[in-house]
């Protein structure tokens, strides 16, 4: 709330100002914004706690670090080599002390269960509840973390690569980390897209203009859609922990979901973008209509597409991608999504996720592709994928493996109707679904092609683009409006 | 670089589009207004709620000091029914609001002008309340009045906390029938106060769009009821206030009255009051009448005519005041005449009384504290009585001849007795010994199976209570995997039951005992009750009730009757003979906000509990006990082998074995055991026997706290009692009831002090069937 009132309109206009203030050339203009938002970002994250803005600080600090030495501080290929290890295992002590070490904790824990046998310790492992024989309290998870994390890593290592250049400024190096609009929930922007844009950037009308747009659609799809169905989707995961499901409720549940988690992120994507582009940055897309993929090599490339790309130059291409042959290929596909699962949180059921999807990836890259492609089969292909990403939804939904397995149970549970879904079902949430499911791909890209015709056209331009700049208020001081006398207001993807 | 990533379509959104600037900054001006007129207007809520605050409201309150304070919220939001069932969740903020939102929104949109439902924050009711509206209501009002009568009454035990649904009066109102509606609901209050000895708390909430009586036992702190808006002198709240002294706990003052506000059907505070009335107003005890003190009457004046005048007709017009003729004396009555109005005559004569001078008074008995005086009035002229009167009883003059409050531990009752100096009146109060709030020793936050709690040190008796219980958590729990089986009912919130044993026909109470079983039960136990008084033991039988009927939040079956088996046959051999014997339901009940008394995936109960059946044992023989309170507990979570102070504490888990599962209870950290320090000063000196359900144990302790022989006889329920019973009585002799007729069993019983025969509920036949065995073997001799 703050936030949107205070915190935004202040940094914006004084961002401006910096504009109208005489600087002696454009450069000392753009370090001395960064400096200004560098600092709003700092008061933004330290919002949440101090001490996860001390966290956020050391991260900065070793990556400037490591980025110096490999770039000036040694000569030798080798050494170059050893700093950039040393830097890239730190980084990842540091996640997985956050992140990951209540994890370790309930798998030990576990494993320490006296008399238990190998079944019964792999079933409280996967339940992640732990016994509590090790004491150890909790560490809570810095918001964010996972994002700056590999943006600072990603400079590194396109330090290592050549493919940037060494940032000396360490305020830029700490803006690039730390730039509020995408600082909690992405994307995940490579140093290599932004190295200019900190150095030389503008603001102009233009950018400004579509960052407006985009910043009104993605706060709508936030909380005009997305916190709608996640009452929903809330409700019935609630429902199944306490009672049966039924298929009926069940089916209600995974649709509000998937439509929650795509408006959720992508609303706070555009929204980041938006932003961005306000203050003069071009982040790269994040979200290219992921629902109306006809496969699940599609969908992974139009969904969450920084983090995708980021495994991809970091980690698939490293390991040698597919040039090295079917075997290694597949198992190289293997490592990236084990890897997505488990960066999306500290359990199994994202374990299971990510590897649920590289076994499908490998399917299709083995026969499946192939029948996917033949326009006959278009239909199919969309229900085969979607029912993939469905399915793929409530494990990483569910709070345990045994849960989620449950769940998918209740799907096919047609004997058992569960009268409380009816408590859900208001009208606002139906019509929010049949917008939701239209407005999730399938409208926009027909439109596409009569939309850049308009644009085209000057007679035909400034109308319609009037109209929707229109429709943007309404979208933007609706969505104002019930984040005023909402409760609901929790991104989903602050917990990665 | 990048020329490996694939090239994609590009979408027309993201695209940034060339905009001339006579669109681009009236767009831009129009957002950053949005955004600004927010921020504005955010700053002008805070202002003008600082100012209501320091100044209109103070100014309101000087003129109505009743008045209600303004909030700038309120006045931004003029109340519609939904924000008022907001405020109703503000005043709770224990509740789960999200819960009590969604059960509240459907019962709202099924029937919005009705009286509706508000709901407890505890499992069970929620949901009772809301199938009950949403599947009774659509068939008829009636048939969901009728529906939740007969529920609530037994769902309400089901819940610690309990209200006294909307729905139910509401309901009752549809039907003319709110008084019968709140008399039941008080049976249910009183049976909750009986049940539930913490804070209670009584309102009447006019806050909403309908009629609600809520009841809550209040968990944030213990021992108090609070009347709120009903005056004590209400009948109702009379009743209330008599069972809550009749269980020692203290009533404060009615503290609030609720701002009242005119409901569609009038004000409902007045509705309130002429529901319930005033009835009861304490009236005087009126003294009977003493002689002498009666007034002569005064006799009928008799018209002689000839003070009327010369006959001349006039229809006389009497003034209303009449004057006074002739003044009566001690002697002499006195005359008023009353005048015609239209011809001045005096048209009408009356007597008046006679006029004494009334003395001073003489006291013809004097008065003491228990009996009134006497006091005669005479006339000073003629000495005449005029007058005896009362004169009102001496105050007593009470003086403290007792008070054991620094006898007593911090958490129990104290008594004082009081003499009065003048009549020898004793008068006896107890009352409650609050803990004195010393350092905080842990806090322990609700989980989905147990309350939360703060554990604090008194610094009185440097004891440890609990204070500020929470509620579990609501939803979830882990997963135990889909199983079904014959021997295991799977409960809510994964509870496990006991199905076989008849445990169900226990639960609905239809199994009860027929007349002669009965007569045969009593005749059983009275003769080996009358044989043991004769060998000079002292014979005690507990009936330990089933886990499903302390836990009944959690299962799934229903009552079918009003009256349970053992409930019945308990009370009827307790009213029909001088035998010793417990059903402690309702203790095991009560203290399950403080720990878990029965194990989650097992028929037992567990430390806990055989620690609260065994304190009601100890009452029933009229020794010393503990409030289970302020034992020294603590959870035990398995794991690595205990020390020897841990007394007997075991993870079990049998319904899970039964029901098909193959995990192990370590898996179930949910599962909750505990071990209480009992009596760490007694040392045990001799155990022989192991500690099984079927081993027969006996110890020596010769600095227990009683010197006796204690023998009991019971089943795998006395395995938690262990570490109590060898610490409190010397030589202690416990075994399975099946070796009753074994000889050092039999040679136990004929030299015991105390012989106890014990049973899980469902297997109450055998408390007679052993009884059948222990007459025989006292025969023998």
């Amino acid at each position: 709330m703050i936030f949107l009132w205070i915190f935004l309109p202040t940094v914006l206009i004084v961002n401006f100002m910096f504009s109208l203030l005489p600087f002696k050339s454009q450069r000392t203009r753009v370090a001395w914004k960064n400096f200004f938002l560098l600092c709003a970002s700092f008061i933004f994250y330290a919002w949440g706690g101090i001490y996860y803005l001390l966290i956020m600080i050391s991260s900065i600090l070793l990556n400037y670090a490591g980025g110096y030495i490999i770039e000036k501080g040694v000569k030798k290929q080798w050494a170059k080599k050893a700093w950039l290890g040393i830097t890239i295992v730190l980084n990842i002590a540091i996640l997985f002390f956050f992140k990951y070490f209540n994890m370790l904790i309930a798998i030990i824990e576990s494993i320490m269960i006296p008399g238990a046998d190998f079944g019964e310790i792999w079933s409280a492992m996967l339940n992640m509840e732990g016994t509590g024989a090790l004491g150890l309290a909790e560490i809570a998870l810095p918001i964010g973390i996972s994002f700056f994390t590999f943006q600072a890593m990603s400079y590194v290592i396109d330090v290592y690569m050549g493919k940037a250049k060494l940032q000396e400024n360490i305020f830029n190096f700490a803006l690039y980390v730390s730039l509020f609009p995408q600082l909690i929930a992405g994307p995940i922007v490579q140093y290599a897209d932004i190295d200019l844009q900190l150095r030389e950037r503008r603001e102009t009308i233009d950018l400004f203009t579509s960052g407006i747009k985009r910043f009104s659609y993605g706060l709508g799809k936030k909380v005009l859609v997305a916190n709608v169905m996640a009452e929903v989707a809330d409700g019935v995961w609630k429902m199944h922990a306490e009672s049966e499901l039924g298929a009926f409720a069940a089916w209600v549940g995974i649709f509000a979901y998937t439509l929650q988690i795509y408006y959720d992120f992508s609303g706070y994507s555009d929204m980041a973008i938006g932003l961005g582009r306000m203050m003069g940055f071009e982040f790269k897309e994040n979200f290219d209509y992921p629902y109306t993929s006809l496969s699940v090599q599609e969908f992974w490339r139009r969904w969450h597409i920084s983090l995708g790309s980021w495994f991809r130059e970091y980690i698939y291409i490293p390991l040698g991608g597919n040039k090295k042959g079917k075997f290694r290929t597949y198992l190289n596909i293997f490592i990236v999504f084990a890897v997505t699962g488990i960066w999306h949180g500290a359990n199994f059921t994202f374990v299971a996720w990510g590897l649920f999807y590289a076994i499908l990836q490998i399917i299709e890259r083995l026969f499946l592709g192939k029948l996917l492609k033949k326009p006959a089969l278009k239909v199919f292909a969309w229900i085969y994928t979607m029912s993939a990403v469905m399915l793929g939804w409530i494990y990483f939904r569910s709070d345990n493996i045994f849960q989620a397995n449950d769940y998918v149970g209740q799907l096919f549970n047609f004997g058992h109707f569960n009268q409380e879904i009816f408590g859900l079902l208001s009208i606002t949430a139906i019509a929010v679904f049949i917008f939701g499911i239209l407005f999730s791909g399938f409208v926009q890209r027909t439109l596409k092609g009569v939309f850049e015709k308009i644009y085209a056209r000057p007679g035909l331009k400034y109308p319609v683009l009037t109209a929707d700049y229109l429709i943007q208020f309404a979208i933007l001081i609706l969505s104002i409006g019930k984040l005023v006398g909402g409760t609901y207001n929790a991104f989903i993807y602050f917990q990665f | 670089m990048n020329n490996n990533k694939p090239q994609r379509e590009v979408i027309g959104e993201s695209k940034v589009l060339h905009v001339s600037r006579g669109f681009a900054i009236p767009m831009i001006v129009i957002f950053m207004a949005i955004l600004v007129i927010f921020t504005v207007s955010w700053f002008g809520v805070m202002a003008a709620d600082h100012l209501f605050d320091v100044a209109i409201n103070p100014i309101i309150q000087r003129f109505d000091p009743e008045a209600e304070e303004i909030d700038i919220m309120s006045v931004m939001n003029p109340p519609t029914s939904e924000h008022q069932a907001a405020k109703v969740y503000a005043s709770f903020p224990a509740l789960d609001t999200e819960a009590i939102k969604n059960v509240f929104k459907n019962a709202y949109d099924i029937a919005p002008n009705s009286p509706s439902v508000i709901i407890d924050e505890i499992g069970g009711v929620a949901e009772f309340a809301y199938s009950g509206i949403s599947s009774a209501w659509l068939e008829s009002p009636e048939a969901a009045f009728e529906w939740v009568k007969a529920e609530l009454p037994t769902r309400i035990f089901a819940s610690r906390s309990v209200i006294v649904e909307a729905a139910y009066i509401g309901f009752a109102w549809i039907n003319d029938d709110l008084s019968g509606a709140v008399d039941q609901a008080f049976t249910i209050i009183s049976d909750t106060i009986e049940t539930y000895p913490a804070k209670v708390e009584l309102w009447y909430n006019d806050h909403l769009p309908f009629r609600s009586l809520i009841f809550n036992t209040n968990e944030q702190t213990d021992h108090y009821i609070e009347l709120e808006y009903a005056d004590l002198q209400n009948s109702w709240a009379q009743k209330l206030k008599n069972a809550a002294n009749a269980y020692n706990v203290l009533i404060g003052e009615a503290v609030i009255g609720s701002p009242s506000i005119s409901g569609p059907g009038g004000n409902l505070d007045d509705d309130f009051d002429d529901l319930f009335g005033n009835e009861s107003e304490e009236t005087e005890e009126t003294l009977p009448p003493l002689d002498g003190s009666e007034e002569e009457t005064v006799p009928e004046y008799v018209e002689t005519g000839d003070e009327t005048g010369d006959g001349e007709k006039c229809e006389h017009v009497l003034s209303s005041e009449s004057e006074m003729l002739q003044a009566g004396t001690c002697t002499e009555w006195g005359i008023a005449g009353y005048r015609c109005q239209t011809c001045g005559e005096i048209a009408k004569r009356e007597y008046t009384a006679k006029v004494h001078n009334k003395d001073a008074g003489t006291v013809e008995k004097e008065p003491t504290c228990t009996e009134e005086g006497i006091m005669t009035y005479h006339c000073t002229d003629c000495g005449a009585l005029i007058s005896r009167e009362y004169i009102s009883k001496l105050d007593h003059n009470y003086e403290m001849t007792s008070n054991n409050f620094d006898a007593v531990l911090c958490g129990a009752s104290y008594t004082t007795v009081e003499k009065c100096s003048l009549c020898n009146h004793e008068k006896t109060k107890t009352q409650y010994k609050a803990h004195t709030k010393g350092s905080v020793v842990k806090t322990v936050q609700s989980s989905y199976t147990t309350y939360g709690y703060t554990l604090v040190e008194c610094t009185e008796c440097e004891c440890q209570y609990h204070t500020s219980i929470t509620n579990k958590k609501r939803s979830g729990d882990f997963q135990l995997p889909i199983n079904r089986s014959k021997e295991v009912m799977e409960g809510r919130y994964k509870w496990l039951f006991y199905r076989l044993d008849n445990s169900q026909a226990y639960f609905e109470g239809t199994n009860l005992m027929s007349d002669a079983e009965l007569l045969e039960y009593v005749t059983v136990m009275t003769t080996l009750n009358e044989l043991c008084k004769e060998k000079g033991i002292t014979l005690q039988i507990c009936i330990w009730p089933n886990k499903d009927q302390v836990y009944s939040e959690y299962v799934t079956w229903e009552p079918v009757t009003s009256e349970k088996r053992v409930d019945r046959l308990v009370k009827h051999v307790q009213e029909n003979s001088d035998v010793k014997i417990i059903y402690p339901i309702k203790k095991l009940r009560a203290a399950k906000p403080y720990f878990e008394t029965y194990l989650k995936y097992d028929t037992h109960w567990n430390s806990a509990g055989g620690f609260v059946g065994y304190q009601a044992m100890l009452e029933s023989l009229g020794l010393e006990t503990m409030d289970a309170k302020n034992v020294p507990i603590y959870e035990y979570k398995g794991g690595a082998a205990l020390a020897d102070d841990h007394y007997y504490t075991q993870i079990r888990g049998d319904l899970l074995g039964k029901g098909g599962w193959t995990a192990t209870t370590t898996d179930y950290p949910n599962h909750i055991n505990y071990y209480v320090k009992y009596r760490p000063d007694v040392v045990v000196e001799s155990r022989t026997g192991g500690n099984g359900a079927s081993d027969t144990r006996h110890t020596i302790a010769s600095n227990a706290t009683y010197d006796c022989n204690f023998v009991m006889l019971a089943d795998s329920y006395r395995v938690m009692q262990l570490g109590y019973l060898e610490k409190d009585f010397s030589d202690c002799f416990l075994t399975h009831r099946s070796r009753v007729n074994e000889a050092d069993v039999k040679e136990a019983i004929k030299n015991s002090d105390i012989l106890v025969i014990a049973a899980v509920e469902r297997y109450d036949y055998d408390t007679l069937n052993t009884a059948k065995a222990i007459i025989k073997i006292l025969q023998e001799e």
